[in-house]
């Protein structure tokens, strides 16, 4: 055993002395209100991807990286408290301990676990099975918390766990095994037949043939018997299922040892490439092709004793393919998907390095604005990560714990400046081959007033996101570890535990209850504003944001003004806008009608104009042309647009209105572009021809029109190649159409007008325009419905 | 080795369940209560003090499962709560323990990896 093994013993043995009685069944005798310990405010929780915002690792400093050896500590990632760590004072040893050994009790117990279990796991046996699958939970959460930092301690557990994946060697209990399998109907097995041969026979020189016919026998049984083992433990039944689970753990547990090589392969090659530039060796040759030297580098990573040293192969001695294979005969899909995807991770090394280093943001100096150190960096987001997950502790005053205004204001400060962090300036624009280290704008806090309903994109008017350190924040997983946390608390948590409780508040609970309410909406809504600064022109980011998209839209009407960052998901993203939700389009509508202010319904706006035209000049995508039409003019949502607009601009207020105006045909114009003819007639019912025409006059005569409203108008006069700015060729025969006949009345298309038309009103109107007499919005007919254009023949 | 002593005297009914004619027990007197031929066999083959020993080990097992439940998904105030009163290292010598039934040790292993690794 090893050392570690027997002081790990030795303090078993001990514990055991020292540990009092305990009487589990009386703890719900104590009494109800025995004061709970407080939680202590800082606390370490053991994060995954060991600690680390993603594994392998996105975010690398220039400055710092250098080759190591995969035997050596802090090679691998691994769990540290690193300096100055809040819990580095803690009272309790188990809290302080800040190494990756601070569990080794447990590893040592579950690599005892695991030996003892000598490759063969028993299926029908329920309660050994449930153990071991409680202990691969674990394993998997130390794995990937880091307390596996080197590649001994990671052979030590994987060569027992590969042997154990093997389910060829796995067993039957008696008690379930087929009865075939014990021989009451099962086949006759043939039994071999020896025939002598006397010119050959060894008779006197080997051992009797009895002996080896008995051998042979039992070697047919067996055979046999791992034959109908074999068909009976791919099954899924109530036995197997139990056993699958346990395997296809293990798989989990084996990707997690491929994700720290793939760490620890990209830290060997950025450390090669700093050695390149850094001597001025040249990696490309003449022709822009990367030079041998480099290309022989990235081989040795997968070829060289160190860079197979993390192969699992290396670590056992278990054919490591054929027990893939194996694990493929399953008929479970959870265990047929992690098999196929060790496969993929297994033959695909190197194209999974390729495909990670693209998005490997590399930064010059540890040095950073607004934080000071990317070490701080990461050590406040790891903090804010735990207090976004503990919200309903520090919160929310109940008989575990009180609010903690500390927590509270630590959390705000941390969000202010990740906000700040991504909207700086760095003179490094490029991470490599600035020479200028990063420029640091110092602290300028982000006055939010909680209360105030302003969007983050109003807040944030004349100022830019921040290219490298949003791609910095993504890679440290920002979005999909903190923000979202912030993003998903409930505010109302305290008002519902009251009622839960079922006894009449106190003015002082009511207080409370506020208080936790403001506490818990600041949080989300400076979280909202940090999630806009991400998201703001970053493609990547946007992806980030639009995968959880109906959190978001879960969350939007209740003030946090999220809509905003909803808004700038889209906001030039041409993928993403073909991918949006239908039913966004009314949600937004719906929005669009509630608006307080015209400056909100112009940055409303702004989500239908994105939506059709995601790129400004280019083109416009035709299902949201017709979603967004069917949204604005649906007649539940009657006040969304102003078409009309005739005072002046004197003021503020006026000059918001006519802005509004303008947006909104505008967004009609775009909406009607492309010869989408669908929409192009929806929308010249709205806004006839002769409005245009008036429009175009007065906002080329008067003050009140500038170049935004003409250039609109102009736009859906021009833009839209529907039959209003396309007379038809010839008028409609009556004779061809029942409707059309005489005394058949049609009501005019318009919702705003009740006038019938009749076949001679029309006629008398304008035949050949077919315009509504009293209105003079053009008559709908069948064949310009939908963008079809099947005019009947005459 | 006592590392847990069970208690049910504080709750009447159960009270009536002895183990070897005691209110209380230690986890040891359960191994061979709660072996996996005695969970899986049918009400009828067992006896009346066989039954309700096993039933007492199982409802041991399902408050276990309840602590580590209520402390899934890092529920910090539970932790806080629990921590106090099953440390460390009472569950990592309950869990090593091999002599007793794997049930038991299952529930605890659990428990242990809720209330003290994944936190």
């Amino acid at each position: 055993m090893s050392g570690a093994g027997e002081r790990s013993h030795e303090r078993k043995i001990a514990l055991a002395a020292q540990e009092k009685q305990r009487a589990l069944f009386s703890l719900p005798t104590h009494p109800a209100h025995t004061p709970y310990p407080l939680l202590p405010p800082r606390r370490y929780p053991h994060a995954p991807n060991c600690g680390r915002p993603s594994l392998p690792d996105l975010a690398w400093i220039y400055d710092t990286l250098e080759k190591k050896d995969c035997y050596q500590d802090g090679a691998l990632p691994a769990f540290e408290l690193g300096d100055g760590h809040p819990l580095a004072l803690s009272d309790s040893e188990f809290m302080r301990m800040g190494s990756h050994t601070k569990f080794f009790l447990l590893r040592d117990f579950i690599e005892g676990y695991l030996a003892s279990m000598q490759g063969v796991q028993t299926i029908g046996l329920k309660s050994k099975n449930e153990l071991t699958q409680a202990v691969l939970a674990v394993l998997n959460d130390l794995m990937s918390f880091g307390f596996f930092a080197n590649r001994p301690k990671i052979v030590a557990i994987c060569s027992p766990l590969i042997s154990v994946l093997d389910g060829r060697s796995d067993k039957m209990l008696e008690m379930n095994a087929s009865p075939r399998v014990k021989g009451g109907d099962s086949p006759r097995i043939p039994e071999p037949t020896f025939v002598l041969d006397p010119s050959k026979s060894r008779a006197n020189t080997v051992y009797p043939i009895s002996n080896r016919k008995q051998e042979t026998q039992e070697f047919f049984n067996a055979l046999e018997e791992r034959k109908q083992i074999g068909e009976t433990r791919w099954e899924t039944n109530a036995d197997t299922i139990r056993v699958m689970a346990c395997k296809s753990n293990m798989l989990k547990i084996l990707g997690g040892v491929a994700d720290m090589r793939a760490h620890y392969r990209i830290n060997q090659l950025l450390a090669k490439f700093k050695f390149y530039v850094d001597s001025n060796t040249p990696l490309l040759d003449e022709d822009g092709e990367i030079v041998q030297p480099f290309f022989d580098d990235f081989e040795d990573l997968f070829t060289s004793d160190d860079g197979k040293a993390m192969d699992m192969a290396s670590m056992t001695d278990c054919p490591l393919d054929t027990t893939i294979l194996d694990l493929l005969m399953y008929q479970d899909d959870d265990l047929f998907e992690q098999a196929m995807g060790f496969v993929k991770r297994r033959y695909g090394q190197r194209r999974a390095l390729i495909g990670f280093l693209p998005q490997v943001t590399l930064l010059d100096s540890p040095n950073i604005p607004v934080f000071g150190t990317f070490a701080l960096l990461d050590q406040d987001l790891q903090q804010l990560r735990y207090y976004m997950r503990s919200y309903s502790v520090w919160a929310v005053h109940s008989e575990t714990s009180p609010m903690d205004k500390s927590i509270f204001d630590s959390a705000e400060r941390i969000l202010t400046k990740l906000t700040e962090f991504i909207l700086s300036t760095s003179a490094a624009a490029s991470p490599l081959g600035a020479q200028a280290p990063n420029h640091f704008d110092g602290v300028v806090e982000l006055a939010i007033d909680p209360k105030s309903m302003t969007p983050p994109s109003e807040f944030f008017r004349g100022r830019e996101s921040n290219t490298l350190y949003q791609n910095v924040m993504r890679n440290m997983g920002m979005a999909r570890e903190v923000l979202f946390h912030g993003v998903r608390m409930d505010f109302d948590i305290m008002a519902k535990l009251n009622v839960l409780n079922g006894i009449p508040m106190t003015p002082d609970q009511e207080k409370e209850t506020a208080l936790s309410r403001e506490w818990i909406l600041i949080i989300m809504k400076r979280t909202v504003f940090t999630l806009a600064a991400f998201v703001r022109g970053n493609g990547a980011n946007q992806s980030v944001l639009f995968s959880q998209l109906p959190l978001l839209r879960s969350k939007m009407g209740v003030g946090l003004c999220i809509w905003d960052v909803v808004i700038d998901i889209f906001e030039g993203n041409q993928n993403l806008c073909e991918d949006c939700p239908a039913d966004l389009f009314a949600q937004f509508a719906e929005l669009l009608e509630h608006a307080k202010t015209r400056k909100e319904g112009l940055r409303l706006l702004d989500f239908f104009v994105n939506q059709v035209q995601p790129c400004h000049g280019g083109q416009a995508i035709i299902r949201n042309q017709h979603l967004c039409v069917k949204a604005l003019t649906a007649s539940q949502y009657g006040n969304t647009l102003s078409l009309e607009y005739r005072a002046a601009k004197s003021t503020k207020t006026e000059l918001m209105d006519y802005n509004f105006h303008a947006k909104s045909i505008k967004v009609l114009a775009i909406a009607a572009m492309g010869r989408n003819s669908a929409t192009g007639s929806k929308c010249q019912s709205l806004f006839p021809l002769n409005q245009l025409a008036e429009e175009l006059v007065a906002s080329t005569e008067s003050e009140a029109g500038d170049s935004t409203c003409r250039y609109g108008t102009a736009l859906l006069l021009l833009k839209s190649r529907s039959p209003l700015t396309r007379p038809l060729s010839r008028p409609p025969n009556p004779s061809l159409s029942p409707s059309l006949s005489a005394g058949c009345k049609w009501r005019c298309w318009s919702l705003r007008c009740t006038s019938l038309w009749t076949h001679r009103c029309l006629n008398e109107s304008s035949p050949s325009r077919q315009i509504c007499g009293t209105c003079s919005r053009p008559r709908p007919t069948s064949h310009w419905k939908l963008g079809r254009r099947s005019v009947p023949a005459a | 080795m006592h590392r847990l002593n069970v208690s049910w005297a504080r709750i009447p009914k159960l009270a009536d369940f002895t183990i070897d004619g005691e209110h209380s027990c230690s986890l040891l007197k359960l191994t061979s209560i709660l072996t996996d031929s005695m969970i899986s066999a049918s009400p009828e083959t067992l006896d009346q003090q066989t039954r309700d020993q096993r039933n007492l080990g199982m409802y041991l097992v399902a408050q276990i499962d309840l602590l580590a439940a209520i402390c899934f998904g890092r529920s910090y105030n539970c932790i806080a709560k629990l921590e106090s009163l099953l440390t460390f290292n009472l569950l990592i010598g309950i869990v090593s323990d091999t002599e007793l039934p794997n049930v038991v040790r299952a529930s605890f292993t659990k428990l242990l990896h809720r209330l003290w690794v994944d936190r």
